[in-house]
């Protein structure tokens, strides 16, 4: 693979052939760079990597993308949390009776909790700002107010953390197969864990059709470690029992 | 109330009007109820755009006898990337349509609103994904295994 111009740690055929990500123009750099620092990590030897790689890097920027759209809501949110809080908490407005205060005062033209509030916006920022609005009080409410709102949201996130798990856990399963088979040297006769057990016991069968003395336990284990001699060792068997 | 001439007048205008007559508009009006074709089975040996014909190449490197299977990832992920394609549309479309006046918010609230307002949509296109994912992540095994 030729390692791309622009970002050296992408290989050019890949950004061709996976082609823009779909993601808004903002998040394109930091696509990138996840999906270099994921390469970093697994270290993708084909484009089959790739493959699981660029899904990861999808799924995780559509996480933060969720996450962005769960602090607008609260955002969004906190205008109604901090009328509660003013209309509740006696204690920030001394001498100023809670219950009193109208929608009017804090830049409402109409105020109702069931439905829609009108907005004078530039005077309820206005008055909002000067009550301090990144107070952890007026956070917690807005929130708890925007949870039936954001139970979607959650939905939409947890599927994308469970689609980069997968790819991720795909990925590493992928690379252990493909560890095994090199080390073996080759197709192995049985796809599977049984490959380390079988290996051996095919190298004894073969020794044993060809009349070599019964095998320890240190050479059965000694095949097992590298199966891909197989083949040597039925050489080696046949030499020694044709020199017995 | 609609007198008799009336009602027999439309009757006669509609036999005249409904309906496209020629065999572009059949096949435009074919298209109406289309939203985004992603509920309809994939055509396989369908034409690709020629980055993913390189993608099932590259994925058949070194697997000739499984080029059929490699084919096959690589349209299953151009199905993919049409979903995230159209939902990104959509998450434009909807940014473009939010207001903006006052205050301005940020990028990345604007998106948010814009997400928020089209979560019951996104959740639909991801039951066709995951549809899709399903058969890549098994076409994927079955292209390592012997």
């Amino acid at each position: 693979m030729v390692k791309s111009k622009s970002d050296p740690g992408i290989p050019a055929d890949v950004i061709e052939i996976f082609g823009p990500p779909a993601v808004l123009p903002h998040r394109v750099e930091d696509f990138y760079r996840l999906l270099k620092a994921l390469a970093q990590a697994y270290l993708p030897r084909e484009m089959a990597d790739w493959c699981y790689l660029w899904d990861i890097a999808m799924a995780r920027t559509e996480v933060r993308q969720i996450a962005s759209a769960k602090l607008a809501t609260i955002m969004l949110h906190r205008e109604r949390a901090a009328i509660e809080i003013v209309r509740t908490d006696s204690l920030r407005f001394v001498g100023a009776d809670p219950h009193a205060l109208t929608g009017r005062d804090i830049g409402l033209d109409t105020y109702d909790l069931s439905g829609e509030a009108k907005l004078d916006l530039p005077k309820t920022y206005a008055i909002l700002d000067s009550f301090d609005l990144s107070h952890d009080a007026v956070l917690d409410v807005a929130y708890i107010l925007a949870s039936p709102i954001l139970a979607p949201l959650e939905a939409l996130s947890f599927t994308n953390l469970g689609i980069a798990r997968a790819a991720a856990q795909d990925l590493e399963r992928r690379h252990e197969r493909l560890d095994r088979r090199n080390f073996h040297g080759g197709a192995p006769a049985i796809v599977g864990p049984e490959n380390y057990v079988t290996q051996p016991r095919i190298a004894r069968r073969a020794r044993s059709d060809a009349g070599a003395v019964k095998t320890d336990d240190a050479s059965d284990t000694a095949s097992a470690s590298d199966g891909r001699n197989t083949e040597g060792h039925i050489t080696a068997a046949r030499q020694i029992s044709g020199a017995e | 109330m609609v007198s008799d001439k009336q009602l027999a007048a439309n009757r006669r205008n509609a036999k005249r009007s409904t309906g496209p007559k020629t065999l572009a508009g059949k096949s435009t009006a074919s298209r109406n109820a289309l939203r985004h074709g992603l509920s309809t089975p994939s055509k396989l040996n369908g034409p690709l755009p020629l980055r993913y014909e390189k993608l099932a190449t590259a994925l058949a490197a070194g697997r000739a006898p499984k080029a059929d299977m490699a084919r096959l990832a690589a349209e299953l992920r151009f199905h993919l990337n049409q979903i995230e394609n159209s939902r990104l549309f959509q998450l434009r479309m909807a940014m473009a349509a939010m207001d903006t006046s006052f205050p301005c918010p940020g990028i990345e609230e604007l998106e948010g609103r814009a997400l928020l307002a089209l979560a019951s949509e996104m959740a639909k296109l991801e039951r066709y994904a995951r549809r899709l994912r399903s058969r890549l992540s098994k076409v994927m095994k079955a292209l390592d295994a012997n």
